[in-house]
């Protein structure tokens, strides 16, 4: 006889588990993983003299600890800007001043001025490891949940699921917490603007995405179609005149708090903003999957033509494509159309733009996962790409387990997805070769020595093949974008 | 009646959280690693340079190969393995340089190993859910989900470094064979399991007597002669599988005797280091109450002169405690066998149900917890991995039965926090805090209202003992470094007591 009664104990506990239960283990869960993922290597561990990006973030915090503001962005005894040198906006500087002071009330030595360069210790890493993911927890957890019981319907299973794989999102996990930067509060604070946006609530969206800006300058990405959604929805407003008037006022006084230490005269604040613009530094950095890295084995541009003439193209290339998104959101401003606009916008200003870092894919990506339940292929694909893209980097900085880990994590949440429809998931011949030619291109990047003549060639391989997905992708886009402005109902 | 093709494939519902653990594992591998890396890579580079003969005998190293024979032979399989993709890491004299890919592919070995785990796993759910069709798909995954997904496991085999989850899948497999009906399957996998670990002695016994009840049941015998028969057949099977599995050290006594003084070692005292939480630890730590409180009523006798050394975590004291006797050996393991007795009362009481290939598991599992317990609380020097055993034949009795949940709890917890101490880095240390609540979040709904505040209670005492304590201690009294570990494992020895009673309770029920 079997006792139906007794049966199945330990399952009842997790399936009886109210939403907030739920809320509360996905929490946790989220944590762990971000925790596990600080345990991999920085970049730049034990490598002096320059070491890494966690070096340069700790550097921020002794320098902006002990300095006043006005010495920031320039050059002094104290302050070598050769080494490290400030290069975001205040409000990062500002944050580093925050994390500095908290890091110094649990380890003075951490951020002590001179003595502290290079500094590797077991309570240096984890204090910084632990900074990260605690703003992670204050800002970005908080903005991921909101906008995600926004996209989708049901409050319930699905919110959660979609809260998870966009908080585990690989690029941004491995960069922010393997890689060490701070991504991760920047792209909150554009998300709690969009959130703002749906909510009508336009003196806050200002708001945040100004301070989005001013914590690192790569928001600009979203720019064009912040704008056009916002002016959007502002026209159905009634009284939108006195609307407006508020947004610029906030705008105004928000930007003269932020920067006000560099006001006083005209030489400090242009210095600031050389430092944060850094025009000469050239049109892209290492290798990037976007349109001008992979022109440059057959075109090197920079010796055609004078680099205000490539700023001028890159900006013309970029607002052109931006336009179809731009119009999108100008007829059409829905959720669905903001979330589309916001990755492909900054996906056009990751192929087309000046002074692009293989890491400034990670925008595109990770607002395409709030896409998850719309085009699961998509956003699947996507953020696995990516985070191929960024390959190279990853077998600099020994993050290889990281990397797997973090791929085997995605095809856990897209197999238990809710709402699944099989057809989504269909093997097509297209995919395999796909899959196939990434599979090699792994194999060459980890195990083939590259031939004298042409050391970097298998990265250029890597990086020209996730520029066709890309571009493939933005074509998507793009109907998508026309499909969409064109539907009546809404 | 559902319609065959509407019902999910078992394999398609566990395979994603394979994903999930294997992802998991993967981020383990930068973590923090013990000596026992080293020991392990050791005995690799050992079984594969050197002939049969010399895996015993060879002393030019500090760690000597002290496991049975077929690990051995698992350690050859996976160095000839490894050599392919890394041949440094086999060599004997390139011992002293690790690099990062050598760390990569041991921990790889590891997580090769404990995707037997998941298979024995998906064994057992095929039958649960031929037998039990009420089972939902949910429930399954669950199910899986509490075999796979255990951070105590993580902690000793991606963390610390050992191979415990492919023992553990071992003893699934001959649970599965003995559910099954399979005597010669059974016994075989049971020697396999000695061979792997010579710790699994302990339940040789309560083996050959589940297997002879099976059978006994099996052919509706009464009388006692055909029992005692059955009971000869099984033993001689059994004897014969394990004298084929070390017969290349059979022919030679020498051999022979190296073997038995590497692989049971009773000059290493009672106690290891950090005391696992078992019935020692109680003991020990009343020893300290007790020489504490004589030291301040009688400031002159000679226990104020002699210092208690039972705290200092030291491997090979033969007598550890003060004023309390000290046990020999024997002592230890008559204790282990009195506590084993009434598992052998259960399945003898039983013996109708274990035909069924889904009550025959709850019962041999119960048998089996009573006979870990049992060996883990009394043993003659216990290592704290050996807590892991009771609480994976709990968590297969909890898919069963919804009263072993509060035990699970407990137990989970213990495991978590007594390895703590093995496990340095502090953000290592922040991840286990993680994990030792995570018990907690997971099995608080699933329980009755008048277990959760004990438990919740629990949960607090154990961060307590983990996190406040050692800080405490650091800060003001630094005379006193083992003390923290000495409470957190008295505390533990408590709880893991009071479940071991319960369970010697239930079977009497």
């Amino acid at each position: 006889m079997v006792d139906k009664e007794r049966s199945q104990a330990i399952t009842r506990s997790c399936l009886d588990a109210s939403y907030k239960q739920k809320l509360l283990l996905a929490f946790g869960f989220v944590v762990l993983i971000r925790l596990l993922v600080s345990l991999s290597p920085y970049s730049g561990q034990a490598t002096p003299p320059l070491y890494g990006d966690l070096e340069a973030q700790r550097h921020w915090m002794e320098i902006t600890v002990s300095l006043p503001p006005a010495d920031w962005y320039r050059q002094t005894p104290d302050n070598d800007l050769q080494y490290w040198g400030i290069d975001y906006p205040p409000l990062s500087a500002y944050y580093s001043w925050v994390c500095g002071k908290t890091i110094e009330f649990f380890d003075r030595d951490v951020v002590k001025l001179h003595v502290s360069q290079g500094i590797e210790t077991e309570s240096s890493k984890c204090l910084l490891r632990l900074s990260v993911i605690l703003s992670d927890v204050i800002f970005l957890l908080p903005a991921c949940l909101q906008l995600c019981l926004k996209v989708s319907v049901n409050r319930n299973n699905e919110a959660l699921w979609l809260f998870i794989t966009t908080t585990v999102e690989p690029c941004l996990l491995l960069i922010d917490h393997g890689h060490f930067q701070y991504n991760g509060v920047s792209i909150a604070l554009v998300l709690w603007s969009a959130i703002s946006l749906l909510n009508y609530n336009f003196v806050w969206a200002c708001l945040f995405y100004i301070c989005s800006i001013h914590f690192k300058q790569t928001s600009l990405y979203f720019s064009l179609c912040f704008a056009s959604y916002f002016f959007s929805r502002l026209k159905t407003q009634q009284r939108w005149k006195l609307k407006l008037l508020q947004c610029a006022i906030v705008t105004i006084l928000l930007f003269v708090i932020i920067w006000w230490p560099w006001l006083k005269d005209w030489k400090s604040f242009s210095q600031a903003l050389a430092r944060i613009f850094p025009v000469s530094r050239g049109l892209y950095e290492d290798k990037v999957a976007n349109f001008w890295c992979t022109l440059s084995p057959f075109v090197k541009m920079h010796r055609l033509l004078h680099s205000s003439t490539i700023l001028l193209i890159c900006s013309l290339l970029t607002t052109i494509t931006c336009l179809p998104f731009v119009l999108m959101n100008w007829k059409q401003p829905t959720v669905t159309s903001l979330l589309v606009s916001f990755t492909s916008t900054s996906l056009c200003f990751y192929l087309f733009s000046y002074q692009v870092h293989e890491k400034q894919i990670i925008l595109p990506v990770f607002i395409s996962q709030f896409l998850s339940f719309d085009f699961p292929w998509l956003s699947f694909g996507f953020s696995m790409i990516g985070l191929t893209s960024m390959f190279p980097l990853f077998i600099r900085e020994n993050l290889h387990p990281g990397y797997i880990g973090c791929c085997f994590l995605q095809i856990w949440l897209r197999s238990i997805m809710p709402r699944r429809n099989v057809n989504q998931f269909k093997c097509t011949f297209t995919k395999l070769l796909y899959f196939a030619l990434f599979v090699v291109l792994h194999l060459l990047l980890l195990y083939a020595k590259p031939p004298i003549r042409f050391p970097h060639i298998f990265i250029l391989m890597t990086t020209s093949a996730c520029f066709v997905y890309f571009v493939s992708l933005l074509a998507f886009l793009i109907r998508i974008s026309i499909e969409l402005s064109n539907c009546k109902s809404d | 009646m559902k319609s065959v093709d509407c019902v999910t494939p078992l394999f398609s519902l566990c395979v994603p959280w394979l994903f999930l653990s294997l992802s998991i594992q993967c981020l383990l591998i930068p973590s923090y690693k013990s000596t026992d890396m080293d020991v392990h890579r050791y005995w690799k580079a050992l079984t594969y340079s050197y002939p049969i003969q010399k895996w015993y005998t060879d002393t030019t190293s500090q760690w000597t190969l002290d496991y049975p024979p077929l690990f051995a032979w698992l350690e050859w399989f996976l160095a000839h393995l490894v050599a392919v993709v890394d041949k440094h890491l086999v060599q004997l004299d390139q011992l002293e340089s690790t690099t990062l890919v050598d760390i990569w592919v041991m921990r790889s070995t590891v997580i090769l190993c404990d995707l037997f785990l998941a298979h024995a796993g998906y064994l057992h759910l095929s039958v649960f859910r031929k037998h039990l069709s009420a089972l939902s798909d949910a429930q399954l995954s669950m199910m899986f989900c509490s075999l796979i997904l255990q951070p105590s496991l993580w902690m000793v085999d991606h963390i610390h470094f050992q191979y415990n989850g492919f023992l553990i899948a071992c003893l699934f497999y001959a649970s599965y064979y003995y559910r099954m009906g399979q005597s010669t399957l059974f016994l075989l996998s049971i020697a396999i399991l000695v061979l792997l670990k010579q710790t699994f002695f302990y339940i040789v016994p309560i083996s050959l007597f589940a297997i002879t009840c099976q059978r006994y049941a099996q052919y509706h015998e009464t009388s006692w002669r055909s029992f005692i028969s059955l009971w000869i057949q099984s033993s001689l099977l059994f004897i014969l599988f394990l004298s084929i599995g070390i017969f290349p050290w059979l022919y030679d006594w020498q051999q022979l005797k190296i073997l038995q003084s590497r692989l049971f070692p009773f000059d290493r005292g009672l106690l290891h280091a950090y005391w696992p939480p078992h019935f020692w630890a109680v003991y020990g730590c009343l020893d300290q109450l007790l020489s504490k409180l004589t030291k301040i009523l009688f400031p002159h006798s000679w226990i104020a002169s002699s210092r208690n050394i039972s705290s200092r975590g030291l491997i090979g004291i033969m007598k550890p405690f003060l004023l309390l006797p000290n046990p020999s050996p024997w002592i230890c393991h008559a204790m282990v066998v009195l506590g084993m007795l009434p598992s052998f009362y259960d399945l003898w009481k039983s013996r109708r149900m274990l035909l069924h290939p889904i009550h025959s598991m709850e019962v041999w599992m119960r048998a089996l917890t009573i006979v870990f317990l049992s060996s883990f609380l009394f043993g003659w020097h216990v290592h704290e991995k050996a807590i892991l055993m009771p609480q994976f034949c709990m968590i297969v009795l909890c898919w069963m039965n919804s009263d072993w949940l509060v035990g699970l709890g407990w137990i989970s917890t213990v495991a978590t926090s007594c390895m703590f101490p093995l496990i340095f880095g502090c953000l290592e240390r922040i991840v286990i805090m993680v994990w030792i609540i995570y018990p907690m979040a997971l099995l608080y709904s699933g329980m009755e209202n008048r277990f959760r505040i004990f438990f919740f209670f629990h949960e607090i005492c154990t961060l307590g003992w983990v996190i406040g304590l050692p800080w405490i201690v650091q800060r003001w009294l630094p005379h006193y470094a083992f003390l923290p570990w000495m409470m957190l494992s008295g505390y533990g020895g408590m709880i893991t007591c009071g479940v071991f009673y319960k369970v010697i309770m239930s079977t009497f029920d």
